[in-house]
C-alpha cells in the first residue's frame, strides 16, 4: 500500500513537471527564432504521429480503420467539426 | 491572430461574462470525445484492479496522473513485478511530449493567463492542447477556452474510472465496441484543416512515415518525442533556407 501510494504520487509529480516545464520555462520572447519556427510545426507533426497507432488492430494496419479514417478527414473538411468526423468516422468503423 | 488585441481588450472591459463564455464552448467542444473517455477510463480500471490496485488508489491515479498512457503502463509494469524506478521512468518517458505541447501552446499565450499557467499545464493532454491550439489557430486565442476543454476531460475521466474500478469487471469488455477508435480520429480531424501549406502536408506525411516505421521499435513515449522533434526540425530548416512561412 505505501509502495503503490508512493508510487502514484512520484509519477503524478514527474508528469506534472513534464507539463509545466513547455508553459513555463522559456519566456516567449526568449524564444530563438530557429526554435520558433520548429514549434509552429509541433502541432502538424504531433497530430500526423497520433493517429497512427490508432489505424492498427493487434499490430497490423486495419483497412476499415484506414477507410474511417479518410472518410472522417472528408467530413470535417466539408463540415469544420469536430463532432461530424467522429460521427463519420465511429459510423463507418462500426458498419463495415 | 488579427483579432487577438482588440477581443483581449473587449475581454477585459466586460470582463467574467465573456471568460465564463470561453469556458463554457471549449468544454462542450470535448463533449463528442467523452465516449471514448469512459471506454478508456473502463479499461484501465479493470486492467488496475487485475493488478492490484485499490478503487481509491485507482481514482487517485485518474485525478492526480491524468495520463492514460502512463496510467495503463503503470500498473502493467506493477503487475509484472517492475521496480519502482523503472516504473517511474516508464510513465515519465510517456509524458516527455507534453514538454513540447506546452512550448507549443505557450507561443500563443499572453505572459499572464487567468489562470496562471502553472494551474493550465496540470491539465495539459494530447486532446486539449490539439482542440485548444486548433481553436487558437482560427484567431480565437483564450486561456479559458483551454480551461473549459481540459477541465472537461477531467471531470468525466474521474466518474468513468471510478465507475469501472467499481463494476468494471461486470461488464462486457470495452474494447470489442471499440469506442476508442474516437481518439485517432480527433486528431484526423485537428490535423486535417491545419495542412495549408506545402510544407505543412509535407511535415504530416514524414511524420505519419516515421511514426509507422518506429512505432513498435522505440519504446512508446519515445517514438513520439522523436518523431515530433525530427519533423518540426526538418520543416524549420526547409522554411528557413526557403523563406517560406514559419
Amino acid at each position: 500500500m505505501i509502495e503503490r501510494a508512493g508510487l502514484i504520487a512520484v509519477i503524478a509529480l514527474g508528469t506534472y513537471v513534464t507539463r509545466v516545464v513547455g508553459f513555463t520555462l522559456l519566456n516567449r520572447k526568449a524564444i530563438p527564432a530557429r526554435l520558433d519556427r520548429a514549434l509552429a510545426y509541433v502541432p502538424v507533426a504531433a497530430f500526423a504521429a497520433l493517429i497512427v497507432p490508432g489505424l492498427s488492430s493487434d499490430g497490423n494496419l486495419d483497412a476499415v480503420r484506414i477507410v474511417a479514417a479518410l472518410l472522417a478527414a472528408g467530413a470535417v473538411l466539408l463540415t469544420r467539426q469536430l463532432w461530424a468526423a467522429l460521427l463519420t468516422g465511429m459510423a463507418v468503423f462500426w458498419l463495415l | 491572430m488579427s483579432v487577438l488585441p482588440s477581443r483581449r481588450h473587449v475581454g477585459q472591459q466586460i470582463a467574467a461574462v465573456g471568460l465564463d463564455e470561453d469556458f463554457r464552448r471549449g468544454f462542450i467542444q470535448m463533449i463528442p470525445l467523452w465516449p471514448g473517455v469512459v471506454a478508456f477510463s473502463i479499461a484501465y480500471a479493470i486492467a488496475a484492479r487485475t493488478a492490484g490496485f485499490g478503487p481509491f488508489e485507482i481514482v487517485a491515479m485518474s485525478a492526480l496522473i491524468f495520463a492514460g498512457s502512463a496510467q495503463v503502463a503503470a500498473v502493467a509494469l506493477y503487475a509484472s513485478g517492475a521496480g519502482f524506478i523503472p516504473i517511474v521512468l516508464t510513465g515519465l518517458l510517456l509524458n516527455v511530449r507534453h514538454i513540447f505541447y506546452g512550448l507549443s501552446i505557450n507561443r500563443w499565450l499572453p505572459e499572464r493567463t487567468t489562470p496562471p499557467k502553472p494551474v493550465l499545464a496540470f491539465f495539459l493532454t494530447d486532446e486539449s492542447y490539439g482542440v485548444s491550439l486548433r481553436s487558437f489557430v482560427a484567431g480565437r486565442v483564450s486561456s479559458l477556452f483551454l480551461l473549459g476543454v481540459s477541465i472537461s476531460l477531467w471531470i468525466i475521466y474521474i466518474p468513468a474510472t471510478a465507475f469501472g474500478a467499481l463494476v468494471g469487471d461486470a461488464l462486457p469488455a470495452t474494447e470489442r465496441i471499440g469506442l476508442e477508435f474516437i481518439f485517432p480520429l480527433t486528431f484526423v480531424a485537428l490535423l486535417m484543416p491545419m495542412l495549408k501549406t506545402r510544407v505543412d502536408v509535407a511535415v504530416a506525411i514524414i511524420a505519419a512515415a516515421l511514426m509507422f516505421a518506429i512505432d513498435g521499435v522505440v519504446p512508446d513515449g519515445a517514438s513520439i518525442v522523436l518523431v515530433i522533434a525530427l519533423a518540426a526540425t526538418a520543416a524549420s530548416c526547409s522554411t528557413a533556407l526557403t523563406g517560406g512561412p514559419g
